[in-house]
């Protein structure tokens, strides 16, 4: 039997991340600051001719956002001429531009999936404003709704480009420490789109005399001309200035990287972000307020106060040139509040939401046009100062090659909440009127306000368990590198939750290569649930979990077996309405084994048990408690795992069966599986371990030596005491 | 579509472009208005007005009508206008008193407030009551377009205005 290497023990030490690195880390990203770190006060020129990408990345990428405007614009205002042309109704216009909206946000999703593993988006940003160049071009020539219909959900679809791609592009072009400001930047020059859309169509429809086609050709070439100046656009790489620049920081050779994640345990990693979720609910809220908003005031000032396209439109480049400039005075402040107290960044935008929320509403009701003006100016520059502030903070939050998934499922979420947001205003709007949808905006507005606040509970934490994952991950790579002894399984700092309940809290766990590990404690301490974070079936909240120093903390379960994990669960370890071969092949099915490949192994698993080959065409639920175990661990065999993961293994089993399994257990060792034995019986459990943990109440009460663990009355007596307990109740029920 | 850099590639730009033209093949080049041609003219009625009615709304066309081709005025009072090539009569498809093989009843169209006429004044004297006119907050559409022979609309040309009338619909 294997004790952990005190050479591997040593570089779980090295390894360790203290809370210097955090500081140092949060420095670096932006987020934080440090006495022996000068801090970066360059103005933005700067900061911008500085970098790599001068001017040039925040200008073209602003410019695509300034068309990007002009298009929405154009559309918005060119509607009706479109549907007396087309012979479609509004109601139809309104539909396709529901389902822009949608596929936008969806087709956002297969957008960052090209992009997750090679920095490429500056290449899809390319590729996707020349195909919107076309498709607004196209948009000129149709002739029918479907034809509308496709070319909208094409222009929706390469417009995601916009909302994906851009900001990680520019947090990864620009250092974080004048990241608001570029990010202030960029909205700035989306939100001049405002001013430059309404004098654009007005000269277009009067002085040049376009329709709708002419207006959409137009847009259509200078989307066309943005693209040609997009060409020289490179991709920066993921995180260079700040996540990456952290990592080779940590770690005195070049930076190594484990196995990368895939979409799904990606956006299952961020799920896992309590900051993301509040975040992402914020969003879902807030698009419910701020997506149907820009209809209901167009309805507000058409009707209640008779302004036409061409005073909202001086309206819209009013409210653009106030939050231009606020935008401007911001950037400064937020950077410094992020690297003082990146909390008082969330504080201020729920305040942002709130007073646009308040504001807005209340010029519902105003009763003069000269306040409703400047209520509204008041709430759309609010609006406008979540992107750089929120957006910012989002960047810092996740590391950089999340970070489209992270703004990906942002949109969804505010795709989602516009949907709702618009069902349960058309119903208000039917009884109280458009003054009273906006009014009832409020609810949805002020409920958002309060859930960006409550981001700045957990801010803090996410972000040190941000930084701690990406120090750590750089030194055991680097270790990984040097070839140095690690153990074959590895957990920091684990904490696990079901829902709201906690259940195991800063766990630290490690397994050396050929070992067999006992797991021991009461029931409800956390042994199945740190048996589930091992093998993949429960997330983590906090804390790592690697493999051989693979960080595997996130991997899919799938993935996990791959690598040969093998869990056994307690107690319904077989499928009992399959035979016991079939049992077997639906295991070897995760190994893509052929047929004829499939055959001897399950013939070398039955060996274990010879009494279960007899058996093998026999229904699993006909079979005895103990064979059914049997059976269990011949199709963990049957994977050949290199950490075998056991629950329970004695649970209702007689002596004698238990010593049998229990040799073919340390048979497994003996042909190179690394075990982890979760185990009630404390006697059972260290007849075959060395090394024991014991948990209570989901913490590490005692690791060490199994002798050393007999001398721990304090610990057992609950074991045994419970065990009896157990016992008699078992003996209650007439159970031998 | 890209190289290992994430640059551009001449493959990828060319497959975008195929794609493209592939997709452009469901457009049509011909016979689309790009400029305003300004030759149908609302006279005395401007946007957003409030009437009363009865009330004779006068037009005018700078261009000429031809037996072959754009040789009356359709007028739609609260309807939009069928796409250029369709007739005015294929809006009411799904009406059941147009299932006839012969077509909608006689003076059927009129009395929906869609009316052909080779006048350029026409009398309104009945707006829709008791319809759902939400969507248009309360305003009357009048669009005028023009139709061939057979009462199909002929280009993309159209007047368009929108009124109330005070008392009805509000």
């Amino acid at each position: 039997m294997t004790a952990l290497d005190p050479a591997a023990e040593q570089v779980l030490q090295d390894v360790a991340v203290s809370d210097l690195d955090r500081a140092r880390a949060r420095a670096m990203l932006g987020l934080g600051k440090t006495g022996d770190q000068h801090t970066d006060s360059r103005s933005l020129r700067e900061v911008i001719t500085g970098s790599k990408a001068g001017w040039y990345t925040v200008i073209v990428l602003g410019l695509l956002g300034l068309v990007g405007t002009l298009q929405g614009y154009a559309f918005g205002v060119m509607a009706p001429e479109i549907a007396r042309t087309l012979g479609i109704t509004r109601s139809e216009i309104a539909t396709l531009n529901a389902v822009k909206a949608l596929a936008t946000a969806a087709l956002t999703i297969p957008l960052v999936m090209t992009v997750q593993r090679t920095p490429r988006r500056a290449f899809v940003t390319i590729v996707g404003a020349f195909v919107w160049a076309v498709f607004g071009l196209m948009t000129a020539f149709v002739t029918t709704l479907a034809g509308l219909a496709v070319v909208l959900i094409a222009d929706g679809a390469t417009s995601g480009t916009q909302t994906t791609m851009h900001m990680p592009l520019l947090a990864d072009s620009y250092p974080p420490q004048g990241r608001v400001r570029i990010l202030s930047m960029y909205a700035g020059m989306g939100a001049g789109g405002n001013i430059v859309a309404p004098l654009t169509i007005a000269a277009l429809t009067t002085w040049a005399a376009l329709t709708w086609r002419g207006v959409f050709l137009f847009t259509g070439l200078l989307t066309l001309v943005v693209a040609v100046l997009a060409t020289r656009l490179r991709d920066p790489g993921f995180g260079h200035l700040d996540t990456e620049k952290v990592r080779a920081a940590s770690v005195a050779g070049p930076v190594q990287h484990g196995p990368q994640l895939g979409f799904a345990e990606i956006t299952r990693r961020l799920m896992m972000v309590p900051t993301i979720r509040r975040q992402l609910a914020g969003w879902m809220v807030l698009g419910a307020m701020a997506v149907p908003l820009g209809t209901f005031i167009t309805f507000l000032l058409d009707e209640r106060w008779g302004i036409g396209p061409g005073g909202r439109g001086i309206l819209a480049a009013t409210q653009a040139a106030v939050a231009l400039g606020m935008l401007a005075k911001f950037g400064k402040v937020g950077e410094r509040m992020l690297r003082d107290n990146p909390a008082s960044v969330v504080q201020l935008a729920s305040v942002f939401i709130a007073a646009s929320t308040v504001a807005t509403s209340l010029a519902a009701l105003a009763p003069y046009f000269a306040v409703v003006v400047v209520l509204l100016t008041v709430g759309s520059a609010g609006i406008a100062m979540l992107a750089p502030s929120l957006g910012a903070l989002q960047m810092g939050l996740v590391p950089a090659e999340m970070r489209p998934h992270a703004i990906a499922l942002g949109g969804l979420s505010a795709g989602f909440g516009g949907l709702t947001g618009s069902i349960y205003l058309s119903g208000i709007d039917r009884r109280f009127g458009v003054a009273g949808a906006i009014v009832a905006l409020a609810i949805p507005g002020l409920i958002a306000a309060l859930i960006v606040r409550s981001c700045a509970k957990t801010l803090e934490s996410d972000i040190d368990h941000m930084v701690t994952d990406l120090v750590e991950e750089a030194r055991v790579q680097a270790a990984v590198a040097n070839q140095a002894p690690l153990p074959l399984l590895a957990l920091r700092g684990i904490d696990a939750k079901y829902g709201d309940l906690q259940v195991l809290f800063d766990i630290d766990f490690t397994v050396a290569e050929g070992e067999i590990v006992a797991l021991l404690g009461t029931n409800g301490s956390g042994k199945s649930t740190m048996l589930k974070v091992i093998s993949g079936l429960l997330l983590p909240s906090a804390g790592s979990v690697r493999l051989s120093g693979t960080d595997i903390t996130y991997m899919s379960a799938e993935r996990r077996v791959r690598l040969g994990i093998t869990q056994i669960p307690g107690g319904h370890a077989v499928f009992g309405p399959l035979t016991v071969v079939d049992n077997l092949r639906a295991y070897a099915e995760t190994l893509d084994l052929g047929a004829r490949a499939l055959a001897p192994e399950i013939d070398r698993c039955l060996e274990l048990f010879p009494a279960l080959g007899d058996r093998r065409n026999q229904l699993a639920a006909t079979l005895s408690g103990g064979e059914q175990q049997m059976l269990a661990l011949t199709k963990a065999a049957i994977l050949r795992p290199r950490l075998l993961l056991i629950d329970e293994l004695s649970l209702g089993l007689a002596p004698t069966i238990v010593g049998g399994l229990l040799q073919r257990v340390e048979d497994l060792r003996q042909s190179g599986t690394t075990i982890v034995l979760v185990e009630q019986s404390v006697n059972l459990a260290l007849s075959v371990c060395e090394r024991a943990y014991f948990l209570e109440r989901g913490t590490v009460r005692f690791s060490g030596a199994g002798k050393d663990l007999l001398q721990r009355d304090d610990l057992l007596r609950a074991v045994f005491l419970h065990g009896a307990d157990a016992a008699s109740t078992r003996r209650d029920k007439g159970a031998p | 579509m890209s190289d290992e850099a994430g640059r551009v590639t001449p493959r990828g730009i060319l497959t975008v472009c195929l794609v493209t033209l592939l997709l452009l093949s469901g457009c049509t080049l011909s016979g689309l208005s790009f400029r305003k041609d300004g030759r149908l003219t609302i006279e005395n009625l401007a946007d957003r007005s409030e009437i009363t009615i009865p009330y004779l709304l006068e037009f005018s066309f700078a261009g000429t009508l031809s037996p072959k081709g754009a040789s009356a005025f359709g007028v739609l009072i609260d309807w939009t206008p069928p796409p250029p090539g369709k007739t005015l009569a294929s809006l009411l498809d799904n009406d059941p008193a147009c299932s006839d093989p012969l077509g909608c009843p006689e003076g059927y169209l009129e009395r929906n407030r869609i009316t052909v006429t080779t006048e350029t004044s026409i009398m309104i004297d009945n707006v829709p009551v008791g319809t759902d006119r939400q969507e248009s907050r309360g305003y009357h559409e009048i669009t005028i377009v023009l139709v061939d022979a057979e009462g199909r609309r002929v280009g993309e040309t159209s007047a368009f205005a929108r009124f109330r009338v005070p008392g009805i619909n509000e």
